[in-house]
């Protein structure tokens, strides 16, 4: 009998690891009817539905795995990803702290925790994590996202990061290293690269709504009717500053030797102005639905 | 930055001291180009206290903020302001001042991103829920628009 809750438990793990949760919820269903109250396979199904995007069903069952075995490390990992996921950045770090002591050679760990400083906004203690992170694991995933996540936020916009080149050579198949490279080509302009990359994501996991967000937005912006928005995206707010600067001189000066042309002016600036703000959002939805 | 490992596992957010997402660039652009420079001053400065920084841009801001007074009691009161303010009429008309002012505005809306650049960048990348950007933006905007208001009034009565 326990043989067999082993057996099903790993066969559950394994399905859990390739983010098959369909079918993990089959075996799970049938498991939790044989054995209703064993913690780890209540931990399971709050897994599955962590995957799954439902973070208050998986933490109410998260709760009673805790009543249960308090000390579990899996379980405070998924307490920590769900404080994580809900943004409850104080309580989070409180967790990943306590399990760090613990294991305070656990790579990933760090990782996860300089992601909680990156969302408090606190780079340099994320960059000291990740650095501690690393020596004891030179190509831990977690820390060598975090560290390119930091990159991508301090250095300017589509500059080579190191740890991203690491994540790439160790983990070329890994979610969160395409991401990265979507976003950095993204970041250098290459949307068409980006959004390859990004439709690859979504053909390996059509559930994930993060990444179909991600497709139908590069989607969106590589549309052929956001082409004459190409200078905005160029050179961002500075563009949209500078267009408003020429544009006002150009209508000023016009004005002098011909009103009418330079009303014409006006009206073509003013009305790209809006088509810039209105387009794009429009545009997105259509996709979305699409 | 080089810390030991009992520093790095030493908790450092208290309730008090989690950021949170800032008002968007866009927000930000909106609000300093249709509310001015003080609007524009004071979306940056809800920034600062939203990212728990307001210490260090506090004094920025000051100096900023002092710039622009003294700019303008300069421009309604001095010569030199008299004689500005003629030839900024003489090159773009009546709305010269308008413009002027947009510009400076637009100037701030560039110190504001230069100040929370990382910042900015981290709530896009990290997805964090943006407040909304209109209800702050239309109050910095008609802040603004009445201390302008009042200032031309004092000006008016020649306080």
């Amino acid at each position: 009998m326990t043989g067999s809750l082993q057996q099903t438990i790993a066969e559950i793990d394994a399905l859990l690891e390739r983010r098959r949760t369909a079918q993990a919820r089959v075996r799970l269903q049938g498991a939790l009817a044989e054995y209703p109250n064993d913690w780890r396979l209540i931990l399971q199904a709050s897994w599955v539905e962590y995957l799954d995007g439902h973070f208050d069903a998986a933490m109410a069952m998260l709760q009673q795995v805790l009543a249960q075995a308090p000390q579990s490390q899996p379980a405070r990992a998924l307490l920590f990803e769900l404080q994580l996921e809900k943004n409850e950045l104080v309580g989070a770090e409180q967790v990943i702290v306590q399990l760090l002591r613990e294991q305070p050679e656990a790579a990933h760990y760090y990782g996860r925790y300089a992601e909680v400083m990156i969302r408090a906004m606190q780079l340099q203690k994320a960059r000291a994590l990740c650095r501690e992170g690393l020596k004891y694991n030179a190509d831990d995933p977690s820390c060598l996202a975090a560290d390119s996540l930091c990159d991508l936020i301090e250095r300017p916009r589509g500059a080579t990061s190191h740890s991203l080149q690491q994540l790439l050579v160790y983990h070329p198949q890994w979610l969160r290293t395409l991401v990265l490279v979507a976003v950095t080509l993204h970041d250098r302009g290459d949307y068409n690269g980006a959004l390859r990359i990004a439709q690859e994501l979504v053909r390996a996991q059509p559930d994930n709504p993060d990444l179909v967000q991600l497709a139908a937005e590069l989607k969106a912006t590589t549309h052929w009717s956001l082409l004459p928005l190409w200078p905005l995206r160029r050179w961002g707010w500075g563009g949209s500053i500078a267009l408003w600067l020429l544009g006002m001189v150009a209508v000023h000066t016009l004005a002098r030797s011909n009103p009418v042309a330079a009303a014409i002016l006006g009206f073509c600036i003013f009305g790209y102005a809006v088509y810039s703000w209105v387009w794009p959002p429009i545009l997105r939805r259509w996709v979305f639905k699409v | 930055m080089t810390m030991s490992r009992d520093e790095l596992l030493r908790p450092s957010l208290g309730d008090a001291d989690a950021a949170g997402a800032p008002y968007s660039v866009r927000a930000t652009f909106l609000t300093a180009f249709f509310g001015g420079p003080l609007a524009a001053l004071a979306i940056i400065a809800l920034n600062s206290v939203r990212l728990r920084r307001w210490l260090p841009d506090l004094p920025v801001l000051g100096v900023v903020l002092v710039g622009f007074i003294a700019l303008v009691l300069a421009l309604d009161r001095t010569d030199w302001g008299g004689s500005f303010r003629a030839y900024l009429y003489g090159m773009a008309g009546q709305r010269a001042l308008t413009y002027l002012f947009r510009l400076i505005a637009l100037g701030f809306f560039g110190l504001g991103y230069a100040l929370h650049r990382k910042e900015q960048r981290s709530a896009d990348l990290v997805g964090m829920a943006r407040p909304n950007g209109w209800i702050a933006g239309i109050a910095c905007g008609i802040g603004g628009l009445v201390v302008q208001v009042a200032f031309a009034q004092f000006s008016r009565a020649g306080l």
